[in-house]
């Protein structure tokens, strides 16, 4: 691990954004400090300097900070630096430790030296003539693109000190986090809802998550395979609380009572009305799920349509218009892939009939509704539910 | 509370527990020790050796283990095999027999319910037979042909994994070189078991130390757990009560499940059931919530999703590998337990019954 005791941070969007632009700039600020607070013990000092906010301690970074740190929505890319002593020797030496530190595949790079201190003895185009030259000589991997390098090795000196960096951790970009409004996010152990949710992170909503326990109909693996997936998610938010709802005796009451074409469809409508009631407790302004047209049989515009008459709210669909393989894609990007494809039992495919209703009948629903009300069950698993949060600010709760 | 899951392990009986508290507080002392604490516990070891012994062979000697698993290590890796030498085992033994066999330097062959006189021949140096199969109760078929293979071939050595037999059913007639057992499985504290090895076996430690136990298992015995092991060896096992109970409730749920070992000779002990067109794991949350516990499969393997090797070998097929349970008794269980599990697992069959499908 290298000696970084400097990160910048570049915020993404932030020029777009005139009047709001502090805030958002306190909002990121935030963020990173309480990330701070909970991975490094030292004492640091954050400064901004133009479009960049700077953080400084005596201690180095470990990587465990500066990764936390690349996932927070809002951050453009982030480049941890390492400070020597102002020798060239040291220079020379420092610069090839941090090279060989890149994953070793063919790539451009530059050398910027900007020199602070007039009276260093070697000038800045020396150093950048003499390590454009000493690098690829010892990693012939990389070349030397003066123009559209991949890579920057840059270089500060300053009388006593210098301060140089290489790698670049490239953030998720979009907005800091909780700058655009609070939403109430359906989870369940698939691809698909923590993209959702990680796209609507990536524009600064803040968010809670919402997972339907069909336990007994489901084994207990399933809630920690969402607690596995939270350890992901809870990355790119400030705080954010899980409701894990019991919701299998909901589901066989309703399976029970229904046509059996209808179950998926008023399971989901069940689960939304809870959603509803759960985001007006907790003041979300609207639903997320990862519904995506016709990816599985009951996922029709007509079914969507129905649904969205289950909650006053609206509900967010981030997904609708993607393909499977571009969810897939997102979700290796994120490292949710992988707790994705654990196996687990699911209680919709259990209860699931073989054909569901694709175009729900109207008279039928308002029938069903009529008979049967569990208002009074979903405040009650509401009420049942375990809660468990997450803060950047501490380990979990 | 009931528990139909003493297969997997059994809770201490009430005159264990209470002599085992006062052991643990009294007989604190090394038994290697040599002054008059250490040689008394010593000498107690000794006669707690004789009388368990006595059910297999009083000539043989005794290895106190942690329990079945460390016992059939011993002699999957402490016998001395030559190099064209084979051990013989079936696919559905339990985890640490087949585990260990796959994974040692030996070469191995498998048999199976019909085939052993087959397979066994004068390079046949181990043979692992598991008494009584802990999923499905079948009593080995083999266990009477132990004593002509051995005259057959002098050199064969017969293993016997006896964790679901030992207390329970007699094995002195059979005639094994070797034989082992778990405390756990009837009512002894959990990390105490056997191996009981005919006179004349060699056999290489498996762990190393200060020599205990003729160097055969190096370790500070525990007085308290020994003592533990035979009480609860000496409770009441009443098969045939337990037989009468098993029967019931067969007999009693015989719409809700089908019983595919039973037409074999099975342990009166244990019960295999399987359930048709619903997960068992469902089964056994909506019975636990009733605060009633059974198993879905072994212990060890329950985390295993669909695919069970040990099912495929005892020639389940694989498309009732979530369907199955066991249900295991002790003497501890009574004809009240037996009648409420009854009840209500029809009610959970009621209330699932939308389910079942296709």
């Amino acid at each position: 691990m290298a000696n970084y005791k400097t990160l910048v941070l570049s915020v993404d969007e932030l020029w777009l954004k005139g009047k709001n632009r502090k805030y958002y700039f306190k909002g990121f600020k935030n963020h990173v400090k309480a990330i701070i607070k909970r991975l490094h013990n030292d004492s640091t000092i954050c400064r901004n300097e133009s479009q960049k906010l700077v953080v400084d301690s005596e201690t180095a970074f470990s990587q465990e900070l500066i990764e936390a740190l690349s996932w927070l929505p809002g951050l453009q890319s982030l480049r941890p630096s390492i400070e020597i002593e102002s020798t060239y020797e040291k220079i020379v030496e420092a610069s090839m430790e941090l090279v060989q530190r890149v994953e070793p595949v063919e790539k451009t790079f530059k050398v910027i030296c900007k020199r602070n201190d007039k009276s260093f003895p070697v000038k800045s185009v020396e150093i950048n003539q003499n390590l454009g030259h000493l690098i690829p000589e010892k990693f012939p991997h990389l070349k030397v693109d003066v123009i559209d390098p991949d890579l920057i090795l840059e270089i500060k000196i300053y009388s006593g000190k210098t301060y140089i960096s290489f790698e670049t951790y490239k953030g998720i970009g979009g907005l800091p986090s909780g700058m655009t409004g609070h939403l109430l996010t359906l989870i369940s152990g698939g691809f698909d809802s923590p993209i959702a949710s990680y796209l609507m992170s990536k524009r600064g909503c803040s968010q809670d998550f919402i997972f339907f326990y069909a336990y007994p109909y489901v084994g207990e693996e399933v809630k920690d395979k969402i607690l596995l997936m939270m350890e992901k998610l809870k990355r790119f938010h400030f705080k954010c609380r899980l409701y894990v709802i019991p919701f299998g005796d909901i589901q066989n009451k309703i399976a029970k009572s229904c046509h059996i074409e209808y179950r998926t469809l008023l399971f989901r409508k069940y689960m939304l009305e809870c959603a509803s009631r759960l985001a007006k407790d907790i003041k979300a302004e609207a639903l997320v799920t990862g519904d995506n047209l016709g990816q599985v049989s009951s996922q029709t515009l007509e079914n969507m349509t129905a649904l969205d008459q289950a909650t006053s709210l609206s509900i967010f669909r981030p997904l609708l218009g993607l393909n499977k393989k571009e969810i897939i894609k997102m979700a290796r990007d994120i490292e949710t892939h992988d707790i994705s494809v654990i196996p687990h039992d699911d209680a919709c495919s259990l209860f699931a009939p073989e054909s569901p209703i694709l175009r729900p009948d109207q008279g039928y629903l308002e029938q069903y509704f009529k008979k049967n009300d569990f208002t009074q069950d979903i405040a009650q698993a509401i009420s049942d539910a375990e809660i468990y949060r997450f803060d950047s600010k501490r380990d979990n709760i | 509370m009931i528990y139909l899951d003493y297969a997997s392990t059994s809770p201490l009986t009430s005159k264990v527990l209470q002599e085992l508290n006062i052991s643990l507080n009294q007989d604190f002392a090394n038994p290697s020790s040599s002054h008059k604490l250490g040689r008394g516990l010593a000498k107690k070891i000794e006669q707690i050796e004789k009388e368990l012994l006595s059910c297999f062979d009083p000539k043989a000697n005794m290895v106190f283990t942690s329990g079945a698993t460390e016992s059939n290590n011993m002699i999957i890796k402490g016998l001395e095999f030559k190099e064209n030498e084979h051990i013989l085992y079936h696919r559905a033994d339990h985890p640490s027999i087949v585990n260990v066999v796959e994974s040692s330097h030996t070469s191995a062959t498998t048999f199976d319910d019909k085939n052993l006189l087959d397979k066994v021949n004068e390079n046949s140096r181990l043979l692992i037979l598991t008494h009584i199969h802990n999923l499905s109760g079948v009593i080995s078929p083999y266990l009477d042909k132990v004593k002509e293979l051995k005259k057959e071939f002098p050199r064969l050595h017969v293993h016997i994994d006896g964790a679901q037999a030992f207390g329970k059913y007699p094995i002195h007639s059979i005639g094994a070189d070797s034989y082992c057992f778990s405390g756990h499985k009837f009512g002894a504290p959990k990390g105490i078991g056997g191996l009981f090895l005919k006179d004349g076996v060699r056999l290489s430690a498996l762990i190393h130390g200060g020599g205990q136990q003729k160097g055969l298992r190096s370790g500070t015995l525990s007085y308290p757990f020994i003592q533990a092991l035979l009480l609860a060896y000496k409770e009441e096992h009443n098969t045939n009560k337990v037989l009468a109970l098993k029967e019931s409730l067969k007999n009693e749920c015989k719409d809700l499940f089908k019983f595919p070992f039973e037409q074999l000779n099975t342990s009166a002990y244990i019960l295999l059931a399987q359930v048709d067109k619903v997960s068992s794991d469902i089964i056994l949350r909506l019975l636990e919530s009733k605060d009633i516990y059974i198993s879905s499969s072994s212990a060890c393997s329950s985390r295993i999703k669909g695919h069970n090797p040990t099912f495929s070998a005892m020639g389940i097929e694989e498309k009732f590998h979530k369907n199955i349970l066991r249900i295991s008794f002790s003497s501890q269980t009574n004809e009240d337990e037996i009648e409420k599990f009854c009840i209500e697992i029809k009610e959970v069959f009621n209330e699932i019954k939308h389910l079942m499908r296709k």
